[in-house]
């Protein structure tokens, strides 16, 4: 029986899945293999390099898409632990002959493009018919692989960049939409099962064949010695959840779609729901592919094609036009995410790691509410609103700490749920002032900002602040931003002595700036002679 | 059935013998025959040892086959009926003269060996009898023996050539009303067209009638269609073979359904009324054409043997596993397997790409452009001896004016040049679809993660290259030189 394996990475859906939907439709396949592989590499081999947060989000959602497999096509998703190479090399064992395509998504990072040749390499060894495709805008809008290899391709700093790649790609409709295709629908039926052999992997290789996801799940919470599905948690992972998130903020929310200016959007969240964003929130729905991109392009397509509507680069559009262009800068750029020898990267001699430095910024004990309670977010729900992340990693850089922006990367990427190598590298290169794309590095955020500010937070009712930081939730909202400023009798009325209930701001915050400002300044002159 | 001598016509009876002028308009035949008041019986002939080693391939008895039946049909409207005989014309020709009481044999010349060989048999036949043949130029501008080179010999050079006998282009077509031809009825123990035998026996032919349409008529619209759009644009339209910039006569041509009079006439009359009047590219084409017809008279044994000598030595390789390749589009090289699954699918093959391929064959592949002049004799549509063996001679450089040896078509930039969207080569390899442009024409130069989204599977889905160009083209070049040394 020929057998297709189709293999999710990072796009945990069945709609607008261009894998699932050929291996559905090739002729030659009698049954499919829906695999998920659990690579200790991008886990960790005790999924240490996720919070918590990010692995039930990721339990969740492989627990959907199982779930949608089942009912749909009584068929499931096959958990397999191990690196991705020994296990493609024992699945080839066990199938022989009958292995007759692999189709997956394309994916840009670097090592999973050399993980994917090296498979097919090891697979054509084998079995030299072995029909192995990726599928290139299946994460992304754009296919990455062509993209790059236009001939007017050339690295994109700006939105009016983006745009002209775009043009290159796509041919404009009369209502000057571009012409992207339409997202696939979910396949009526596909191929069953194939008789699951027993995988025989390695246990002393991290090998593990999980039967179920819960099975996965408790593996998990017994290696990192805590319950996953009982951390909690706002957002929760799933196609499932994702659609009915993309239908309640976006399909057919003509006038928050059309009016959606993302810099004029409040970074302490909704007035009445302190947990749920003025944005989207699909972020971490399109990180593990529970929303297929396309999907959300042309649902915002179809709202605007209903009237005026604003544009990129602060339109919806343009959010995800940014996220595209962060895609192929990552493609293209070496070491993306490293902060010497890459062309992204200005080279900024950042003060040495502080770990008490590290630690009052990563668990929210800075001192400054508005860094606190964006911290402490992260730190619950695995998620932060874009001008937070400004305020924090200009905080963390070239504001405040004098911290190298990659220790506030790797703290994000395993913290949010959205993580994607591409887009937190992309912005933690242009939040921290080093990038061509970045803001003038000297123009910096506030972190007790007043209601002009650019970062939008509410100052009403500072709900937003008290939620997070519940040390000040009597605390006048004159002061909530900035809380030492309070006179002390202020300070008894609302039970928060500053420096003692709630830290004292960690350090000064003009003269921090001021002496980083001339640091950063150094360091460019240097860079020059 | 044997005719009713009661009902011969006044003026008698005439034999049109159809050759390689399977037309009605601008036939000489047709018109000696009304000019004389003759009644006409029209006959084809299907000799299939006639031609030899040359005998008409299986894509041009296809198109035989089709133009037989349009003829029959023009024919049968006028009244008459073409008799379709098998065997040979010496033998069939006086046998039919006598049965049906005809007085007079027209026919049109042929160039090649073959024909005119059975030209002589016919003659000798009808040396005793009573009946008067008349043969005429049906198919050149110019008969071959009409221009020479000022030592009295043929030219070999195109460019004197043509400038002496371009004049030819001015020949009028014959002016008359199909209508007051006067054919007759009578039949003879004819065959019918099926019996011929002429389709191939596998069904590869079935696909050809989706691309052409077999009929005078059809090329009447080529004709116009070629003097009021083609040759405008001609100069650099002809060199795209994604676009439809050549005129697509050929085949037309090449069994007469229309005349190359005909051709220069209305490309002219379009080019007085455009004010273009001048050196014409397309007419340029037919005059390549008339080279080829006199080449071919004057030296018989080019259709097999290089016209310049030192080259019967020259030290081809016996490499069928290439040649089939080649013959079936899988060297890896897109231009040139666009060309050949072209030609494979449609019985023709743009003339830029066939440069390409007939280059591709003899230099990189270093097989004998006879291989490639027989592969083509079987799969064009278009195929004749003159035009096919000048070609390959051309391109092997042992020809006539033909391109130096050592200048070699480059596969991968002769794509990117005369097919800068890769539009044609996608067309004809629909595997390489997905490819971007940068790659089209070197597919195993891509980076393989865009292979792998373009499925492009080397190896499987499309070859990998069957010679490295670098490696195919010293070696070549490493061929000429043993030659000119010896």
């Amino acid at each position: 029986m020929n057998t297709s394996i189709v293999w999710f990475r990072k796009s945990l859906r069945l709609h607008d899945n261009p894998a699932l939907s050929t291996a559905s439709e090739d002729e030659d396949v009698q049954n499919i293999l829906p695999l998920f592989i659990v690579d200790p590499d991008l886990l960790g081999e005790d999924y240490n390099k996720h919070s918590p947060s990010r692995l039930r989000f990721l339990i969740e959602s492989l627990s959907d898409l199982d779930n949608q497999l089942s009912s749909k096509y009584k068929s499931g998703l096959i958990l397999l632990q191990g690196r991705t190479i020994n296990i493609f090399e024992r699945i080839e064992q066990k199938l022989k002959k009958e292995f007759c395509s692999l189709y997956c998504e394309y994916s840009s990072e670097p090592w999973e493009r050399k993980k994917l040749l090296s498979i097919v390499q090891l697979l054509r060894q084998k079995n030299s018919n072995i029909h192995v495709q990726s599928f290139g805008a299946f994460q992304t809008i754009l296919d990455i692989e062509k993209a790059i290899s236009l001939p007017d391709f050339r690295n994109p700093k700006s939105m009016k960049d983006i745009d002209k790649l775009f043009s290159s790609n796509f041919e404009k409709n009369k209502s000057g939409f571009y012409e992207i295709e339409d997202p696939l629908s979910i396949p009526d039926k596909i191929q069953p099962l194939p008789n699951i052999p027993d995988f025989d992997l390695e246990q002393d290789q991290c090998g593990f064949y999980f039967s179920s996801v819960e099975n996965l799940a408790d593996h998990m919470s017994k290696k990192i010695g805590t319950d996953i599905m009982s951390v909690k948690s706002y957002f929760i992972g799933g196609e499932t959840e994702a659609l009915s998130r993309l239908k309640t903020k976006v399909s057919g929310q003509v006038e928050y779609v059309n009016t959606f200016r993302k810099p004029k959007t409040m970074s302490t969240n909704s007035d009445d729901a302190p947990m749920e964003p003025s944005t989207t929130g699909l972020s971490p729905y399109l990180s593990v592919g529970c929303l297929s991109v396309r999907m959300l392009w042309k649902e915002c397509e179809e709202c605007q094609t209903q009237g005026e509507h604003t544009q990129p680069p602060e339109s919806l559009h343009g959010q995800m036009m940014f996220r595209e262009m962060f895609y192929l800068l990552s493609r293209t750029i070496d070491r993306w995410d490293e902060d010497s020898s890459n062309e992204m990267c200005k080279e900024i001699k950042w003060g040495d790691y502080d770990k008490k430095k590290m630690e009052a910024w990563e668990n929210g004990q800075t001192g400054f509410p508005l860094i606190d309670a964006m911290m402490r977010q992260l730190n619950t729900t695995g998620w932060m609103h874009h001008l937070g992340r400004h305020a924090v990693s200009c905080f963390l850089t070239r504001g405040q700490l004098w911290q190298n922006w990659k220790c506030g990367r790797d703290v994000f990427d395993k913290k949010l749920l959205d993580s994607d190598w591409a887009l937190n590298n992309g912005n933690w290169l242009w939040l921290s002032g080093v990038a061509p794309f970045s803001m003038p590095y000297f123009r910096l955020y506030n972190p007790c900002p007043d209601p002009k500010s650019s970062l939008n937070v509410e100052s009403k009712t500072a709900e937003f602040i008290k939620h997070w930081v519940p040390e000040l939730k009597n605390f006048p909202t004159k002061y909530i931003y900035e809380p030492h400023l309070a006179p002390s009798s202020i300070q008894s009325d609302s039970n928060c002595i500053i420096g003692q209930d709630y830290p004292n701001p960690m350090v000064d915050r003009k003269e921090s700036a001021k002496q980083n400002l001339a640091k950063f300044k150094s360091s460019l002159a240097r860079n020059k002679s | 059935m044997i005719a009713d001598p009661s009902s011969t016509p006044t003026g008698g009876r005439a034999l049109v013998w159809f050759r390689k002028d399977l037309r009605l308009a601008d036939n000489p035949c047709l018109e000696a025959a009304l000019r004389s008041g003759k009644e006409i019986i029209p006959v084809f002939i299907w000799n299939k040892e006639e031609g030899g080693a040359w005998s008409p391939g299986a894509a041009a008895r296809w198109w035989l086959h089709q133009a037989l039946a349009s003829l029959g049909k023009d024919i049968e409207d006028l009244g008459g009926a073409l008799i379709f005989k098998k065997g040979k014309a010496e033998k069939i020709l006086p046998q039919l003269a006598e049965d049906l009481e005809v007085d007079t044999l027209y026919f049109g010349r042929t160039y090649d060996p073959a024909g005119r060989a059975t030209e002589q048999e016919v003659k000798t036949a009808f040396t005793d009898r009573s009946v008067s043949l008349e043969s005429f130029n049906t198919s050149l501008l110019q008969e071959p023996w009409e221009v020479k080179n000022g030592s009295g010999r043929p030219f070999q050079v195109f460019t004197p050539y043509w400038r002496k006998s371009r004049s030819g282009i001015y020949r009028e077509p014959a002016k008359y009303s199909l209508t007051t031809l006067s054919f007759s009825n009578l039949k003879s123990d004819e065959v019918g067209l099926e019996e011929l035998e002429l389709l191939p026996k596998h069904d590869w032919h079935l696909k050809l009638s989706e691309h052409w349409d077999v009929s005078e008529k059809a090329a009447q619209k080529l004709i116009q269609r070629t003097a009021e759009v083609i040759t405008r644009s001609y100069a650099t339209a002809r060199n795209i073979p994604s676009k439809d910039g050549t005129s697509r006569l050929s085949p037309y041509l090449a069994w007469g359904l229309v005349s190359p009079r005909q051709i220069c006439q209305a490309v002219l009359a379009a080019d007085n009324e455009g004010g273009h009047r001048g050196e014409n590219k397309y007419l340029v084409e037919i005059g390549w054409r008339e080279f080829s017809y006199q080449l071919l008279y004057h030296f018989p044994h080019i259709a097999d043997q290089p016209l310049r000598e030192k080259y019967s030595t020259f030290p081809w390789l016996d490499d069928q596993k290439s040649l089939h390749a080649w013959q079936f589009g899988n060297t890896g090289y897109p231009m040139v397997d666009a060309g050949m699954r072209q030609l494979y699918e449609t019985g023709w093959m743009h003339n830029r790409v066939r440069m390409v391929v007939a280059s591709f064959l003899v230099k990189h592949l270093l097989i004998s452009w006879q291989d490639g002049a027989r592969w083509f004799w079987d799969t064009l549509v278009d195929a004749d001896l003159a035009s096919n063996t000048q070609g390959w001679q051309w391109a092997a450089g042992c020809g006539a004016d033909a391109a130096p040896y050592f200048r070699i078509f480059n596969p991968i930039t002769q794509g990117e040049k005369f097919d800068k969207k890769g539009e044609y080569a996608r067309k004809w390899i629909p595997n390489l679809k997905e490819l971007p442009d940068k790659w089209i024409f070197k597919p195993w130069e891509t980076p393989p993660d865009l292979l792998l989204v373009s499925d492009v599977f080397l190896g499987n889905n499309y070859p990998h290259p069957c010679v490295d160009h670098k490696e195919g083209r010293e070696r070549a070049l490493g061929a000429l030189a043993s030659i000119k040394t010896s």
